[in-house]
């Protein structure tokens, strides 16, 4: 039971970063605190190499003037002042046979002459005479059986005898092991302390997470409606949440846009299927071959503009989901408009309106030659279907710095109020329209994946207007998209 | 002629098979590329109708095979992909022309024809094309019928000469757009049809037997 929410413990993010977290922490501390005692170390062992120098020196200054008689008085009062000195520093000297100031006198041989020397002088005297004895810096001086060396500085007088000042490294030793110790604790401490903070922080932090995670596992398909709560931090999470809850409305959107073309196609397909059966009914039917001819024919009208519907609509929704690739060739919008003017005058024409074409220069584009006479083809039929006689239609196509503006204006009754808005989305048609509701979306479709625009003007003198914009340059690579 | 049809949907074969016949081609079907593969190896076939969607071994596939093995019969490929990729696609593994569905069957037949016209050895374009009283001079870029001449736009002898050429034969306004507009779909408006009135005006005047026909669902057709 324990080991299992151990485990479970172990595989949680909060568990993983804080233990991270925490050995980075406490590898930086324990080289923090290591430099430390090494530094200390050093230092006291420097500070005792300086006395044990100065004592020696002077020491030998005073043998070169005073008797042999003065330099033992001297000897021991040095002695008793130090070892006074380490009681009251060391309240409870252990080894106290180790912890020894010494001086010594020796002639050439190592027969000691004069000595200040505790009762472990003997061992002290082996050990001299085992180590090479030699003047020199300080040096440590390993004593058999004591645990802690000693620190020696020596000097020769001029007589040839040899001055030797010594003190025992027990005291510092047992500072620096009980510094140590102390060091040791306050890491253990911090560390845990640090893992402590870290552990309890990121959890807070990712208990947030998991809140998320419960709301949002919790949204199905039924409870597209659900957000998630905001978050008033304002940081990373506040921002996922935020951003969760947009792409919450996206899908929401997307779907009920994709029902509502569901349901728009179904409506679409069904009244034409309607008819195409209809006619085929009655051309089997007819009285004479004339009449069912003339049936089979319009049932076969119908189903060209079913077909017609079906490409529409696919065309749109790969337009609009950017699935189009574009096949940009150079090309010359002014001539694509002057070939579709030229199609359309003799409809537009039959139907009473005027239809002309503003194209005072050529405009070169890169662009994808299909999918913009394609939208061009849908502007005209719309006005072509829509306008009463006796409208102007105009195409115009020109270049405005670096931006090529298609445009095609209409002395029309406008837009549909209620429909002004949303005339570029799909299924989005006026009232007495016959059309799909599909051109439209195509065009803004059309002209997004040429990294252009369209709006629609409705000028305050009537009629309206769609302009068609984008750049001349190709775009940046994602042009191809 | 004698036409491969390779397509696996019987309701298409069917009725493909029975205009194929009905014109006076001899028509084998097979339903798979590996059944193909078998009959086009016999080397007897002017033309091969290829859908592209087959079980087993698809369609382009199965073109590319062909040509591997040195058939020299040209290939209407049938799709129901329309994007031009897809054209593309089909042209450059080996088939000589694409065609979606649905389409009409003159369509078909037309492109069929231009195809086997194409493999054909090449008969110098006539500059004169003559359907009853109508003369097209290409050269001259003419058009006269009983002798008056014809005062037609660019477009409109365009227009005229694509008719002429496929005089007796029912193009579609499809194949209007395509080859005179180079445009390859179809306006929701009827803007061929303007354009057909009004060549037929100059063409067909009054008390004049009429050359252009309308096939209602269909397209038109010139005829003497």
């Amino acid at each position: 039971m324990f080991s299992r929410v151990r485990a479970r413990v172990r595989r949680t993010a909060a568990w993983r970063l804080s233990a991270l977290a925490t050995a980075v922490f406490a590898v930086g501390t324990a080289a923090v605190f290591a430099v430390a005692y090494l530094t200390l170390a050093a230092g006291i062992r420097q500070r005792g190499d300086r006395w044990l120098d100065g004592e020696t020196g002077s020491l030998a200054e005073l043998a070169a003037t005073a008797s042999r008689a003065e330099l033992a008085k001297e000897f021991a009062s040095e002695a008793r002042e130090l070892a006074l000195h380490q009681l009251s520093a060391e309240a409870e000297p252990e080894n106290e046979d180790e912890n020894v100031v010494f001086f010594a006198l020796l002639d050439r041989k190592a027969t000691p002459l004069l000595v200040s020397a505790p009762s472990s002088w003997p061992k002290i005297l082996a050990a001299l005479k085992a180590s090479h004895l030699r003047p020199g810096a300080p040096r440590s001086l390993s004593v058999p059986d004591w645990e802690y060396p000693l620190r020696i500085a020596s000097r020769t007088l001029p007589d040839g005898s040899l001055l030797v000042a010594g003190e025992s490294l027990a005291g510092d030793q047992e500072l620096l092991d009980e510094t140590v110790q102390n060091l040791a604790w306050a890491w253990g401490a911090v560390t845990l302390c640090g893992f402590a903070v870290s552990w309890f922080s990121i959890r807070r932090l990712l208990a947030r997470v998991d809140a998320v995670t419960e709301v949002a596992a919790a949204i199905g398909p039924e409870q597209l409606g659900r957000r998630l709560p905001a978050q008033t931090h304002g940081d990373e999470i506040a921002r996922l949440v935020a951003t969760f809850n947009v792409m919450l409305d996206r899908i929401e959107t997307s779907l009920a846009q994709v029902r509502a073309i569901g349901d728009a196609v179904a409506h679409d397909l069904r009244s034409p299927i309607t008819a195409i059966r209809g006619a085929l009914e009655m051309a089997l039917t007819a009285p004479d071959l004339d009449q069912a001819r003339e049936r089979a024919a319009s049932a076969i009208e119908g189903l060209d503009r079913l077909s017609a519907l079906l490409d529409a609509t696919l065309d749109a929704s790969e337009a609009e989901a950017g699935a189009v690739r574009l096949r940009r060739e150079p090309l010359d919008l002014r001539v694509l408009a002057e070939d579709l003017v030229e199609l359309y005058l003799p409809a537009a024409q039959e139907r009473g309106l005027a239809l002309a074409l503003r194209a005072p220069a050529p405009v070169e584009v890169c662009a994808d030659q299909a999918l913009l006479r394609r939208a061009l083809t849908n502007l005209l039929d719309n006005a072509l279907a829509h306008l009463p006689a006796e409208c102007e239609v105009s195409v115009s196509v020109r270049n405005v710095g670096s931006t090529a503006v298609i445009a095609v204006a209409d002395s029309g009754p406008g837009f549909p109020p209620e429909i002004r808005d949303r005339a570029f989305e799909r299924f989005v048609r006026g009232h007495r329209s016959s059309g799909t509701g599909l051109g439209l979306a195509l065009v803004r479709a059309a002209a997004i994946v040429h990294g252009g625009t369209v709006r629609l003007e409705q000028p305050p003198g009537g009629g309206s207007v769609i302009v068609i914009e984008i750049p001349t340059a190709l775009p940046s690579p994602q042009g191809r998209a | 002629m004698r036409i491969l049809l390779v397509e696996d949907d019987a309701r298409i074969a069917e009725f493909l098979g029975r205009a194929l016949r009905e014109r006076g081609d001899a028509v084998d079907h097979a339903t798979s590329a590996e059944e193909a593969l078998d009959l086009v190896s016999e080397g007897i076939h002017d033309a091969l109708i290829v859908d592209v969607v087959l079980p087993g071994i698809d369609g382009l596939d199965f073109i590319e095979q062909c040509r591997g093995r040195g058939v020299p019969a040209p290939v209407l490929i049938l799709s129901a992909r329309r994007t031009v990729d897809d054209r593309v696609r089909g042209l450059q593994r080996g088939g000589d022309d694409y065609l979606t569905k649905p389409f009409a069957l003159a369509e078909l037949l037309a492109r069929l024809d231009a195809l086997l016209r194409r493999a054909a050895p090449p008969a110098a374009e006539p500059n004169q094309l003559r359907v009853a009283d109508l003369e097209i001079d290409r050269l001259r870029h003419e058009a006269r019928r009983g002798g008056r001449v014809l005062a037609l736009t660019q477009r409109e002898f365009t227009l005229l000469e694509y008719l002429c050429r496929n005089a007796g034969r029912v193009v579609t306004r499809a194949m209007i757009l395509d080859h005179v507009w180079q445009m390859r779909f179809e306006p929701a408006t009827n803007v061929v049809d303007v354009h057909i009135h009004r060549l037929r005006e100059k063409v067909d005047r009054d008390g004049e037997p009429e050359l252009i026909h309308t096939i209602r669902g269909v397209g038109y057709v010139l005829e003497g």
